[in-house]
């Protein structure tokens, strides 16, 4: 009983190690990097301090314009993933019903994936809005990864278990909602929660180079443009923070999953 | 009885599983059809359940087939409890999963179950569905002794309490013996024998039958 309880705790404290602690080592090791790069090059327009960089960090917590642009971004990254989410969905689901689907769609996916990011930021800043083009760039880029990723789910959804829903004669219902879904969901949530970060990414540089008002691209830009450079490495470390929220929030809700798969 | 009548099975233009078989298995009895690796056993089953295209006719074979495939089948991301509802959600579930001696498991996920849990879990999936047909792809493949001779019996209690028209693929005589009321041999795209299995000799004949 002891020993048993023993080894709980011992797996518990790796568990925790694994978690928290090394990942709080390696943020230290970066922070100490940083500050010793940044005594060495001795200028807070090249590459401010650690400490100078949080003070931007807290102060920009507290005004109203960060948080009006913080939550605009955000809306962005949602309905723009939202969108791409529910379109490659749709798309995988019609080309894995009909295979002249996936033969149409198979050369398009593969131009989409060729095309160079910063080719289709320029051309939808010109044809479309500074709010506008940001979420049709990121959905652009994201789409073509969705579709693959949940089109190849759906082709490896066990044909086995649909064969024993046949004989046994399941719902279909059923065989969509408990079966196909968690099976599709289960192999394609991890590109999904890494899609949703690449998103944010994508969405703060397509802000920046729209230079749209009420974003964090924005902020970034005018960042840049009045030296504020301890500004804009808080605005990074924001975006890196929110990044890996929006990662950690998907996981969570992968917990589930993880305890049949 | 239920009758296959010319059945010719085909995959592309030159593997040919079946030509003509003609085969008929007694109602309410259980057959065992035996054959070499590859003579078409599983495919037999299939056809009869519905799961592969086939020519030829099937007489007198009830809609609702329950079947123990060889893999068990089991849907990953449900219970036991919940695999069982699935099939059949006014079924008894408690007494079968008492019956079975799983009731302990029944808010396990299938991969937290031992091969021989799950291969209980598929045969009350067989019985708690409401058909008159039990087909079993080797059911007690890869089983230690003591695991097969708890799922034998425990089948024959299901199969007591409510009677169903067995047909099961085996390898093994002694299970077959042990179990079947007939015994089945494909052979060479056709059916060699179909005799009853309580008689005399009747081992040496079917080694015979298969290894001639």
């Amino acid at each position: 009983m002891i020993k048993g309880s023993g080894l709980y705790m011992n797996k518990r404290l790796n568990k925790t190690l694994n978690a928290i602690l090394y990942p709080i080592i390696l943020i230290l090791i970066i922070f100490l990097i940083w500050y010793f790069a940044s005594i060495a090059v001795n200028s807070e327009f090249i590459l401010p301090t650690p400490t100078q960089t949080l003070n931007d960090f807290f102060l920009l917590l507290s005004t109203k314009t960060f948080w009006l642009s913080f939550s605009h971004t955000l809306l962005r990254t949602f309905i723009s993933f939202i969108f791409s989410f529910l379109l490659a969905s749709v798309l995988a689901m019609l080309s894995f019903q009909f295979k002249i689907f996936s033969k149409i769609l198979s050369p398009l996916v593969s131009i989409l994936r060729a095309t160079p990011t910063i080719a289709v930021i320029l051309l939808f800043l010109i044809w479309t809005t500074p709010n506008i083009a940001p979420i049709l760039i990121s959905m652009l880029v994201i789409l073509p990864i969705l579709y693959t990723s949940i089109y190849s789910s759906l082709n490896n959804i066990n044909k086995d278990i649909l064969e024993m829903c046949k004989v046994y004669k399941v719902r279909k219902k059923d065989i969509i909602f408990k079966v196909c879904i968690p099976q599709v969901w289960a192999s394609t949530y991890l590109s999904v929660s890494s899609s949703l970060s690449l998103n944010l990414k994508l969405m703060v540089a397509a802000e920046v180079l729209a230079n749209t008002t009420n974003s964090l691209g924005g902020l970034m830009q005018g960042a840049k443009i009045y030296f504020e450079m301890s500004n804009l490495m808080a605005i990074t470390l924001i975006t890196i923070i929110i990044a890996l929220l929006l990662e950690f929030l998907i996981n969570l809700a992968n917990r589930p999953i993880r305890r049949w798969q | 009885m239920i009758e296959l009548n010319n059945i010719t099975k085909k995959y592309g233009d030159d593997n040919v599983v079946f030509e003509n078989l003609n085969i008929k298995f007694e109602k309410n009895k259980i057959t065992a059809i035996m054959g070499e690796s590859g003579c078409g056993k599983t495919t037999l089953l299939n056809i009869i359940a519905g799961l592969t295209e086939f020519s030829g006719k099937i007489e007198n074979l009830d809609e609702e087939i329950s079947f123990v495939f060889n893999n068990n089948r089991l849907i990953p991301n449900l219970t036991v409890q919940q695999n069982l509802e699935l099939i059949n959600p006014n079924a008894d579930i408690q007494y079968y999963l008492k019956t079975a001696e799983l009731d302990d498991v029944k808010n396990f996920y299938p991969k937290q179950l031992s091969s021989g849990m799950a291969h209980r879990v598929s045969l009350i999936r067989a019985f708690i569905f409401p058909s008159k047909t039990l087909l079993m792809d080797e059911p007690f493949r890869n089983l230690d002794i003591v695991t097969k001779h708890k799922i034998i019996q425990l089948f024959l209690q299901l199969l007591k309490k409510e009677n169903k028209t067995t047909i099961f693929v085996s390898h093994n005589i002694d299970d077959v013996l042990e179990i079947a009321d007939r015994i089945i041999i494909i052979k060479n795209k056709k059916c060699l024998l179909n005799e009853k299995c309580k008689q005399k000799n009747i081992k040496t004949k079917i080694i015979k039958t298969l290894t001639e």
